[in-house]
């Protein structure tokens, strides 16, 4: 009993931390757009601005949280909760520390490759029940690129489970103290990485998006609170892609081999993941969004024999037992 | 890719490079004397109205903002009996300084245009009379024209003979 | 000039190796032009003709396809002939006309800005044209001292370029006599010898003819706008039977200027100056903007709840409606249907209702010429009417036709009729015969064969004669050699026209006119005649008139009656102005409710229980019916401040309050629903417009404005800043700058094509220059031949013997005209006319000041003038005539005349002094209201009627 306690603590300490850091994600993405762009970015509120997140919630909580009259209001409704509650249910098998995470799942990647297809669910209803044309649109290319783009997310960790030999995901990160699986899989890091950016919807890969040519995309009649749920389900998903390459790829909490162990592990994997979400926002920066048609071509022509290419030369080389 | 990549890398390059951006209000920034912001009307060099009310402004503007009636005083000078410009539509594209014929209307560097209340923008030509010459501290359009007014009769203005006498003979 | 649509003279000519049809009936210029493409010219004019004096219009022409050098000519005198080759774009002939204009720029000033005619000059245009942009010439530039032209004219001779326009259709066209070209080499100018008015009725048209900005109309200037800032509408002239095409033009809410709208059969490109100046009456200072007699529930708000709450306690009640020749054909026609046939008045006299029966039957068989007919008559007689102050666009036509005679010797000798110097020089002094007869002097006794001065009752002896002998063939001996040589001539005459009219109020003469254009009709098949009513809807009120209509002495019969069950009266923009100073009193006295629709303070709204405040014409949709009986539409320029509403409306409120019961007392929110409404009651009403309202919806409504319009986010900002929506219009053109293309409208708000901003720019929008318009609506006209019931005319009040016959200036009648101070402004002095034997007679002195006294016929009442006596040589007998201001009669049995005491003319001299300073402050009353209301808008977004509640 005790114990399930402390898990239920454990939990809440993690939503507490990551919802705000989600939110402070927003500020910190404008700030570091802004210093590579010359522009110096939000600094008016609080020290450095770094309460311009607060303020925005602020004011985004005291809109009119509206749903249009010819909407399918249920469905309109839950769309944005399924998005939010698919990423922060991924989190649960993230190992953050050699103790901390929620839970050791044994088959903790499959489910987080589960929540992952599950969160589109969220943009195609959303799209579907705005009874708009820009949303549809969003939501119909949502799906149509995250369908894609799940294939080789998942072909392309399948070489770190062969390698770690289980989808355990503590497991695996114990499973690079010898060292870190971007050392072989460095294909399959890059592959992850881009069906990573596609699957949360990020520049370049914003498509459902892509305001330029849909408005707002899939939250075009989004207000309020329910926008700030899809928007605190796209920072999440942020962190979870980082968090998962980490993971996955860059040893998860282990130091990196030559350095000393002075910093306690939980430090080192916030760290990693900081450096990930700088990368994410580097990439929004520097890189236009393609056209629908080149992104799904990319992925099927490029992606998906690079992920199989992997996968097979990563199972010969195990059975030559090379690695 | 390597496109990308190298595009990347110059975005990142500028991680080391100063902000442009210029912290207004505590830092003022350089705007020439030509930049295109409040819109004034300027006089003669003799304290006249410049403006004679032509509505070239009025029909070069891409907003219509601009509105006028033409009045003819007593000394013989056609002036605005009203003028107005909504600065709550004015896009400062400055138009209406090129189409000025008499160099009435000129856009000052003044850009601190903000107010609480919309209706505060509709300025009045008592609100954008100013009493100088703004750039051009020489020019007089009655000068210029052939129009007589009260202190210029035919024939005195810049490049004019006198009247004509049309009972004259000689060739 | 000559009949446009069928054009059987067209050749090929090559104009840059494109192959054109182009007519030989005009010059090379007009040929091009009607290709719609562009040429610039000054001096010519599609009506003037060609002189060559600009040489603005050079083109290149080739011997043939082979000729690479060719020559230049000026399109505007050069012939069209067959399989010519010119070019309008070879270097040769653009660096020409490029120089043209560079040197008429070395003089012209700098001063667009503050020039009226700035942004519709064709100067500008003509320059933008030719390319011409830097003045390379450093010299210093010739000036002049202006004129004043009088009221209407603005003069600044400095901008002249010479073309010579002015002076063609000041003196050649319109035949004014004041006005001319002075000076010779570098130092032409144009004006009059010396300062003052200009004379003729038609000095206006010199701001058209203008190409530039000498001439420029100065009551648009002291209350200017550009014209691509005017919202202008299709509008007809309400002030007289001829109904010429107008367009109006308006900007924040008040009316600014009229401008001609051609129309080929009518107007064509010129205008009177009561049209073009006259419509200040629609700003005048007694306009009535608030009804009388209702209590709104809400102040500033009227409903139509508070109107029928008004009229509530009428309902069922009798009244008679009285029309007028004022109101629009629909408001007359609605009138009288609600009050019915028995118990409705055209508003005419007894004496007027004799002519008009008279003319109704008139009608049945005679239609009357339009305008560009009575230009081809080679004969006019004009009996007793002086047109040129009735109708004076038919004079300006009439002076056009008496050019018939030149142009045809011109032909004989091979010179086309558009070289009009050449013809001028050959015609000299020829003209066709035009012979007067009439009891006073009229502005056309210049140009008349003949001009048979005499009473009233020798030109009825002499019609009668007429008839007679042309019945019965007798010998000719009785009659004078100037009458003997104008029945010879008019016998003649291959198209002659007579012109008759009511002015001259004899019934007698009237019968007598009617009776010999009867008969020689039959004699001669081509004759064409035209009788002139006095006002704008005059003949509309014709086609309403039966056996029951009532005369105003009827109708003050029945109210003064007590056994008769009348209530009261309906006024239907009707001023009363035929009642005398007893019969007025006799309505004031009366407890019978008066209702009045107007939109001006008269005599009659002083007395009236209600009124409700009418639209005049610049604000109302409605028809009105000319001289011929067409039926031309008018439109609204803006839509009228509430209450203000069209006289339709408040009867469609006054029927459903009154007449709950009549058929048409049916909401109506159009004039095309109105229309509806009438055509279910009644198959005859002439206008169906039910299918045209069909056609109109599939074109898209034109815009009003310019698509140059400024100042929409700014002139009602500071009212409010939030932009008021744009007025909604229930007809087919748009309070807007967005609408259908100018091009398919059948009736052009205003000119412009690309290019072309002045009113030049028409001949983008004729089938060729100076033809039928392309998109002209087919004219609709009342057909008097269905009338089948013959009224039995009523028996005329015995005529009196007339002495002295005023003369009534055209700035003088109605009470539009008297609404409009600068026409006041116009009278000079009071003048009467005598021949020397009368003043030997009578003992006075030529100049001289005379007291004159005058007895009206129908009341006996005694009046005193002082007028300056003048001789007229041509005057026989004890013909008395002269122009006195403020006559309240026409017809005046006896005349006394003495001279004037010192003391007399002294007061006189003071009250014209006074009127003259009371005209020019209201003058500058009405600009300084109107400058108030420019900068608070009065807005209406729909221009519909009054709100339910």
């Amino acid at each position: 009993m005790p114990e399930m306690i402390w898990k239920l603590v454990e939990i809440s300490i993690i939503i507490a931390l990551l919802i705000p850091m989600a939110a402070m994600l927003v500020w910190v993405e404008r700030r570091m757009i802004g210093i590579w762009q010359d522009r110096l970015g939000p600094n008016r509120v609080g020290p450095f601005g770094i309460l311009q997140s607060f303020a925005d919630l602020l004011k985004i909580l005291g809109k009119e949280d509206w749903i249009p009259p010819f909407s399918e209001k249920l469905v309109f409704t839950l769309a944005p909760i399924i998005g939010a509650v698919c990423v922060l249910m991924s989190f649960a098998v993230i190992p953050f520390a050699p103790d901390i995470g929620v839970s050791d799942l044994n088959i903790g990647l499959l489910f987080f490759l589960a929540m992952a297809s599950l969160a589109v669910y969220s943009v195609v209803l959303a799209g579907w029940a705005s009874n708009s044309k820009y949303a549809l649109l969003g939501g119909m290319r949502a799906a149509a690129q995250t369908v894609s783009y799940e294939v080789f997310m998942g072909l392309s960790v399948m070489g770190v489970v062969i390698l770690s030999g289980s989808f355990n995901l503590r497991e695996v990160v114990l499973a690079q103290s010898e060292g870190w699986f971007i050392q072989s899989q460095f294909i399959g890091c890059f592959v992850f990485l881009v069906a990573g950016i596609a699957e949360s919807h990020r520049l370049p890969f914003d498509l459902p998006e892509a305001e330029t040519e849909l408005t707002a995309g899939f939250h075009t009649e989004y207000s309020g609170l329910k926008f700030a749920l899809f928007f605190l389900g796209e920072y999440l998903g942020v962190t979870l892609i980082s968090a998962m390459s980490v993971v996955l790829f860059f040893g998860g909490w282990l130091m990196p081999a030559p350095l000393d162990t002075w910093l306690p592990a939980i430090v080192w994997f916030i760290v990693k993941i900081a450096f990930f979400i700088l990368f994410f926002i580097l990439l929004r920066t520097s890189l236009p969004r393609p056209r629908f048609d080149q992104l799904l071509a990319f992925g099927w022509l490029v992606m998906l024999p690079l992920a199989l290419f992997n996968l097979l030369a990563t199972a010969a080389l195990k059975l030559m037992e090379v690695l | 890719m390597f496109s990308q990549l190298r595009t990347m890398w110059l975005v990142l390059k500028h991680t080391f490079t100063k902000a442009d951006t210029v912290e207004y209000p505590e830092q003022k920034p350089y705007l020439a004397p030509r930049y295109r912001g409040r819109i004034v009307l300027t006089r003669e060099p003799n304290g006249e109205e410049r403006c004679v009310a032509c509505n070239l402004c009025a029909v070069a503007c891409p907003v219509d903002c601009i509105a006028l009636q033409q009045t003819i005083d007593d000394d013989g000078r056609k002036r605005a009996e009203f003028f107005r410009i909504n600065f709550s539509r004015c896009i400062l594209c400055g138009f209406c300084e090129e189409a000025c014929p008499t160099y009435a209307i000129q856009l000052t560097p003044d850009v601190e245009l903000a107010e609480y209340d919309r209706q505060n923008l509709v300025y009045e030509k008592e609100h954008l009379l100013i009493k100088g010459v703004g750039k051009y501290p020489d020019y007089s359009f009655y000068q210029q024209s052939g129009i007589k007014i009260k202190d210029k009769d035919k024939g005195e203005g810049v490049q004019e003979k006198p009247p004509i006498d049309v009972k004259g003979l000689m060739p | 000039m000559s009949d446009d649509n069928n054009t059987p003279n067209t050749v090929t000519v090559y104009i840059d190796d494109q192959p054109y049809q182009v007519s030989t009936d005009d010059n090379l210029l007009a040929g091009v032009l009607s290709q719609k493409l562009n040429l610039p010219y000054f001096c010519w004019h599609p009506s003037m003709g060609s002189v060559g004096a600009c040489r603005q219009c050079a083109v290149t022409q080739y011997q043939d396809e082979n000729d690479q050098r060719g020559r230049l000519v000026m399109a505007c005198t050069t012939p069209v002939t067959d399989g010519m080759r010119i070019s309008l774009k070879d270097s040769q002939s653009e660096t020409f006309r490029e120089q043209v204009i560079s040197a008429m720029m070395t003089n012209h000033p700098h001063d667009c800005p503050v020039c009226a005619e700035g942004g519709e000059c064709h100067l500008q245009d003509m320059t933008v044209m030719t390319g011409h942009s830097t003045r390379e010439y450093k010299g210093d530039k010739r000036t002049f001292v202006n004129q004043n032209l009088g009221e209407f004219v603005g003069h600044e001779m400095n901008r002249c370029i010479t073309c010579y326009r002015c002076v063609r259709y000041y003196k050649d066209y319109a035949g004014g006599t004041d006005f001319g070209v002075y000076g010779t080499s570098n130092k032409v100018c144009f004006g009059r010898q010396e300062e003052g008015q200009l004379e003729s009725e038609f000095s206006g048209n010199l701001i058209e003819v203008c190409p530039t900005g000498v001439f420029t109309n100065k009551l648009f200037s002291a209350h200017y706008t550009r014209k691509w800032d005017l919202q202008s509408a299709p509008s007809i002239c309400s002030f007289c039977s001829v109904g010429c095409n107008t367009s109006v033009g308006e900007r924040y809410g008040s009316v600014r200027r009229v401008m001609n709208r051609y129309n080929y059969d009518i107007n064509g490109y010129f205008l009177c100056d009561k049209g073009r100046f006259g419509i200040g009456f629609v700003n005048g200072l007694t306009r009535i903007r608030k009804t009388k007699g209702i209590s709104p529930q809400f102040p500033n708000k009227l409903s139509r709840l508070d109107v029928s709450k008004a009229l509530v306690h009428f309902k069922g009640k009798h009244f008679i409606g009285v029309g007028s020749a004022r109101a629009s054909f629909e408001a007359n026609y609605y009138l009288q249907q609600l009050v019915g046939k028995k118990q409705f008045s055209l508003g005419y006299s007894h004496n007027e209702m004799v002519f008009a029966e008279q003319h109704q039957q008139f009608l049945k068989h005679h239609k009357a010429p339009s305008l560009a007919e009575i230009e081809q008559s080679d004969f006019v007689l004009i009996i007793d009417e002086d047109i040129t102050q009735i109708a004076p666009r038919i004079a300006l036509s009439v002076r056009q036709a008496l050019r018939n005679a030149s142009i045809e010797q011109a032909e004989k000798l091979g010179v086309p009729s558009w070289q009009d110097s050449a013809v001028r020089t050959i015609g000299g002094n020829t003209l066709s015969p035009l012979y007067l007869l009439q009891s006073k002097a009229t502005k056309l006794d210049d140009v008349a064969e003949a001009v048979i001065l005499q009473k009233t009752q020798d030109t009825i002896e002499l019609l009668h004669l007429f008839t007679t002998l042309l019945q019965n063939n007798h010998e000719l001996s009785k009659l004078s050699d100037d009458n003997v040589s104008l029945l010879n001539k008019l016998l003649a005459a291959k198209k002659p026209l007579i012109v008759g009219g009511w002015s001259h109020q004899s019934s007698a003469l009237f019968s007598a006119t009617i009776e010999f254009i009867a008969v020689l009709s039959k004699a001669k098949h081509t004759l064409r005649a035209c009788l002139l009513p006095p006002e704008a809807n005059s003949i509309g009120q014709l086609a309403l008139m039966d056996e029951n209509s009532l005369s105003i002495e009827q109708v003050l019969y029945k109210v003064m009656d007590t056994e008769d069950e009348i209530d009261g009266l309906i006024l239907l923009e009707n001023d009363f102005a035929v009642l005398n100073d007893a019969q007025l009193n006799c309505l004031k006295e009366t407890d019978k409710t008066i209702i009045c629709l107007d939109h001006s303070d008269n005599q009659i709204t002083a007395l009236a229980d209600i009124i409700f405040p009418a639209a005049p014409i610049t604000e109302s949709d409605g028809h009105l019916v000319n001289y011929q009986g067409q039926i031309q539409a008018f439109y609204q320029v803006h839509p009228s401040v509430l209450p203000v509403q069209e006289s339709w409306r408040w009867l469609s409120l006054i029927a459903k309050a009154i007449y709950p019961k009549h058929a048409l007392a049916q909401e109506v929110d159009s004039l095309a629903e109105l229309h509806q409404l009438f055509f279910q009651q009644d198959a005859n009403w002439p206008l169906n417009t039910a299918a045209n309202a069909n056609d109109a919806k599939a074109i898209k409504a034109i815009a009003r404005e310019p698509h140059r319009a400024s100042g929409r986010t700014a002139k009602m900002a500071n009212i409010s800043v939030h932009e008021a929506k744009v007025s909604q219009s229930t007809d087919n053109y748009r309070f807007s700058m967005e609408g259908g293309d100018l091009n398919h409208a059948t009736e052009m708000p205003f000119t412009w094509s690309p290019g072309w901003n002045s009113n030049q720019s028409i001949h983008q929008f004729q089938r060729k220059v100076a033809g039928q318009l392309t998109h002209q609506a087919n004219a609709q006209f009342i057909d008097f031949t269905d009338i089948k019931r013959v009224i039995e005319p009523r028996t005329p009040l015995s005529e009196h013997q007339q002495c002295f016959y005023p003369q009534i200036p055209w700035h003088r009648s109605g009470l539009q005209s008297s609404l409009n101070p600068e026409f006041a402004l116009l009278h000079q002095v009071n003048k009467v006319f005598m021949s020397s034997t009368e003043i030997a007679k009578r003992q006075l002195m030529e100049n001289h000041w005379v007291s004159l006294e005058l007895t009206a016929a129908c009341t006996g009442e005694k009046r005193q003038y002082i007028a300056q006596l003048l001789l007229d040589e041509k005057l026989t007998g004890d013909l008395i005539y002269g122009d006195i201001d403020q006559l309240p009669d026409r017809i005046y049995s006896e005349v006394s005349v003495s001279i004037a005491s010192a003391q007399q003319v002294e007061s006189y001299q003071n009250r014209c002094q006074q009127l003259r300073q009371k005209a020019n402050q209201d003058k500058a009353l009405i600009l300084e209201k109107l400058k108030v209301q420019d900068a608070y808008i009065p807005i209406r977004l729909v221009s519909g009627g009054l709100d339910n509640a």
